[in-house]
């Protein structure tokens, strides 16, 4: 904190700030030279050379002070002079580091708040985006932002978001998930009703589809509200690389989750319940692998997956350079170690590893595919296919029942919105927004071509 | 609270719903072929060939197994079910049949009947329908486990592959699963066949056998040709492959039959590529007749000595001289089924029974004695679709004279 009382030629003046967080060259030139200077008539109006707010209570001021804000006081008139010189180190724009594309905008959002907010203006250009600023946090008062476009969006969405904004009451808050937990209603549903985006195209495509963004200064990650099961499916480049080519990558994503979720349940079933199902040939070797390794088929697919998921977080928490040695080692190395070693057999180290690729195929789904693997494989390993049934209708069943913000998240086969589901349509030919999300002004554009 | 109680109520009653046969792979002896025999004291004799699976390629880094890709124990009871549970006096892994191919019948068990036998594959869970039901016309039957079975490592995997690739190059056998025999048991007025396998000394050196460590000397090849005819559950007698011909004809299910035509000095070989059967019983002046349209569209494989096949009037005697042999070929085996057999295993009864369901209630107790006596008549009306690549024969000096 600087205090920083200086004489002028008419009298006494103070300014304060906070070191580090405002340009001092600019207060320097602005505001300390003119009151300074012998040409200072007493109209601080109009020597100071910057726009300012006036502030005459102390709550007020400080927390100006404290955001980064210069504060001047001249003689004892019982008023402050707010002016913004705020300037301190971010990072730049850079690309990010999940929600890569080959195609597209790489750019992505940064730690302050402005920088994002101009990134969401910079692509849509309209009046009608509209940003409003809240102030959330007791010590952090840290700015969160609701973007929108007004017309477009989800009236009743919208006034819901604002009345749980309302009722959020948090100490500090540094991330878009605290949020997240805050408004989400289903705390304990491995899905979420809440998108996340790093990039601004993402999120001005789901702008204009009604939806509603939320930042928070200080993390580059932006909410989408609300979020249909579907979205996670969807990548931004989808809509730049051709329709086919675009189609056939959906495709594989959906049939990627349903082997990420399902495989170790399936296969535990039907090798440990089912043999006459899997092909003779193919029983032969499975049987001659594991006849030399010790546990039951179950607890193999059970330790391996753990294994993986262990591997995935000790290279995530390491730095790059490492990380990558580190799977590389784990997944090759102690892989083909164990095969040898015969404590797993090779036939489920292959089941263990697409599992594992998959996975990475919907990355955004991570909770969603752990939990219904983990009760994929539970009930597939003691109850056998039966088990997968019951497993697959407790999980359409939560999927089903999931809102989010008043708006089912399976909703997703509505006429619009099979256009841009599993396979997506031409551009020219989705001439709707989805209507599970937008109430009005659904027709996004009027000629097909 | 109350949600999840329920919940978990209705997950305990799927539990109790009787799926709990967890059976670790490492822990299953797989059946390939199961053979069902008699013994000399009159008691049944079930032998299980079984998957080896330390043979297979899985834990074998490089180049053939030495070991044999399979065993065979036999088990003997009063019953099926004690053979089979005899055979684990023997084996100490579980006996598990969900990958049977092949289900094989000793000449004297399917004399005996074979409703012990489909009682039992019926009832069992882990039975299933698919193996191919075999009779084998040898006294020996076991030693099928000691013939040659060409390209294949075990022998129920050689019967599949056969059952496979068979009837696309000849219609002498029959590939029958027990699905099959159990419809055509319960089908009234059509009775069931098996396939058949006889034994054929083999006289050269066994140059067949690719697995060395099997059965160096064996010496007996098998011959899939044929078929075993039933009545009821009672094996009643065999037709060869000529006469088995006329069984895929008169079914209508065949794929590729090679009907030889001697014409002039040489034989022209006609090729069925399909054919429908018209099969019609009436009963006029109080006799049986049984009326059998079968329409043959052929293709023509080769036309030795020269038959020039761009003139119409050698076309057409071809086809006459085709249908006046298969009509003999035909007549020839339903006599054999009706007086041998007494089986219809044609299906004339369920014909008359699709088309007339009055009349067949009210002779179907007597169908038997009105098959095996009645009076029959063949038409067979052929029609050659393709004459090959070429139409004029290939040696030109013949027309030239």
């Amino acid at each position: 904190m600087v205090i920083e009382p200086f004489e002028t030629p008419r009298g006494r003046a103070m300014i304060v700030y906070i070191d580090g967080l405002v340009n001092q060259s600019l207060v320097d030139r602005d505001i300390v030279k003119p009151l300074k200077s012998p040409s200072f008539n007493g109209d601080i109006s109009a020597a100071l050379e910057a726009p300012y707010a006036e502030y005459t209570d102390v709550p007020g001021v400080t927390q100006e002070i404290l955001g980064g804000n210069v504060a001047c006081f001249y003689r004892e008139s019982g008023v402050a002079r707010i002016l913004e010189f705020r300037q301190f180190q971010t990072r730049g724009v850079q690309e990010p580091d999940a929600e890569g594309v080959i195609r597209g905008p790489k750019e992505a959002f940064t730690e302050n708040i402005r920088t994002n907010t101009s990134l969401i203006r910079r692509k849509l250009k309209t009046p009608d985006l509209k940003i409003e600023d809240y102030t959330m946090g007791r010590q952090s008062h840290t700015t969160v932002s609701l973007v929108y476009v007004e017309g477009i969006v989800n009236q009743q969405v919208l006034a819901e978001i604002k009345r749980r904004f309302s009722k959020i009451d948090v100490g500090v808050i540094f991330e878009t998930g605290e949020i997240e937990q805050y408004i989400d209603e289903n705390t304990f549903s491995p899905v979420s009703g809440i998108g996340l985006t790093q990039k601004p195209d993402v999120l001005a495509q789901r702008l204009v589809e009604g939806r509603v963004g939320v930042f928070v200064d200080g993390t580059p990650h932006a909410l989408t509200i609300p979020s249909l099961f579907i979205e996670n499916l969807h990548t931004s480049s989808d809509y730049y690389n051709r329709v086919l080519y675009a189609s056939f990558i959906r495709i594989l994503r959906s049939i990627g989750l349903l082997i990420t979720v399902m495989l170790p349940g399936l296969s535990v079933a039907v090798i440990s319940y089912h043999q006459e199902m899997i092909p003779s040939a193919f029983l032969v070797s499975i049987i001659s692998t594991t006849l030399k390794t010790p546990l039951p088929v179950a607890i193999e697919v059970f330790l391996l997956t753990i294994m993986f998921e262990m591997l995935r977080e000790a290279g995530t928490r390491l730095p790059k350079a490492i990380g990558s040695a580190i799977t590389i080692v784990g997944s090759l190395i102690i892989g083909d170690a164990a095969v040898n070693a015969g404590i797993v057999s090779a036939p489920i180290v292959i089941i263990v590893a697409l599992t594992a690729v998959t996975g990475f195929m919907v990355p955004s789904l991570a909770e969603f595919t752990v939990v219904y693997r983990g009760l994929f494989w539970l009930l597939g390993s003691t109850m056998g296919l039966v088990g997968i049934g019951s497993a697959m209708v407790l999980m359409l069943t939560q999927l089903a029942s999931t809102d989010s913000f008043g708006i089912p998240i399976l909703s997703s086969f509505g006429k619009a919105e099979r256009k841009d589901g599993v396979v997506r349509y031409p551009l020219w030919d989705m001439l709707y927004r989805p209507e599970s999300l937008v109430k009005d002004n659904r027709r996004r554009k009027v000629r097909p071509r | 609270m109350r949600r999840i109680v329920c919940l978990c109520l209705c997950m305990l009653t799927l539990v109790c719903a009787g799926c709990q046969s967890r059976r670790e792979p490492k822990k299953l002896a797989v059946a390939n072929s199961v053979l069902y025999d008699i013994g000399t004291r009159g008691d049944y004799e079930v032998t299980a060939e079984i998957m080896n699976p330390s043979a297979s390629q899985g834990t074998q880094k490089s180049g053939a197994s030495s070991k044999n890709p399979s065993i065979t124990i036999t088990g003997k009871g009063a019953s099926i079910r004690d053979a089979v549970a005899d055979i684990t006096v023997t084996l100490e892994q579980d006996l598990f049949g969900g990958h049977n191919k092949a289900r094989f019948f000793s000449e004297e068990f399917a004399k005996k009947g074979m409703i012990n036998a489909l009682d039992f594959l019926a009832r069992d869970h882990l039975a299933d329908e698919t193996p191919y039901m075999v009779v084998i016309r040898d006294p020996n039957p076991k030693d099928i486990y000691f013939s040659s079975i060409a390209l294949s490592d075990m022998v129920g995997n050689y019967i599949e592959r056969m059952g496979k690739s068979q009837p696309k190059h000849t219609a002498k056998g029959v590939f029958v699963n027990t699905l099959d025999f159990t419809k055509d048991y319960y089908t009234e007025g059509k009775q069931p066949v098996t396939g058949l396998i006889r034994f054929e000394s083999c006289v050269d050196k066994p140059s067949l056998n690719t697995d060395g460590n099997q059965n160096p000397t064996s010496t007996r090849l098998i011959k899939y040709e044929g078929l075993a005819a039933f009545k009821d559950d009672k094996l009643v007698g065999y037709m060869d492959g000529k006469e088995t011909q006329v069984y895929h004809l008169l079914t209508e299910d065949v794929d590729t039959a090679f009907i030889t035509v001697p014409m002039g000095d040489g034989n022209t070989v006609l090729e069925i590529s399909h054919s429908s059967a018209d099969k019609k019983v009436t009963f006029p002046e109080g006799k049986t007749l049984i009326g059998v349209t079968v329409k043959a569209f052929l293709r023509v494989v080769t036309a030795e000595q020269g038959i020039d096949l761009s003139r119409p009037e050698a076309v057409k005697a071809l086809e006459e001289e085709f249908d006046q042999r298969v009509e003999k070929q035909i007549d020839a085996a339903v006599h054999k089924a009706q007086r041998q057999f007494h089986s219809d295993i044609f299906g004339f009864g369920a014909a008359l029974h699709g088309k007339d369901p009055q009349k067949w209630r009210e002779i179907k107790d007597q169908w038997d004695d009105l098959f095996s006596s009645a009076d029959v008549s063949v038409t067979v009306q052929s029609n050659i679709i393709r004459e090959g690549e070429i139409k004029q024969p290939i040696t030109m000096e013949d027309i030239g004279e």
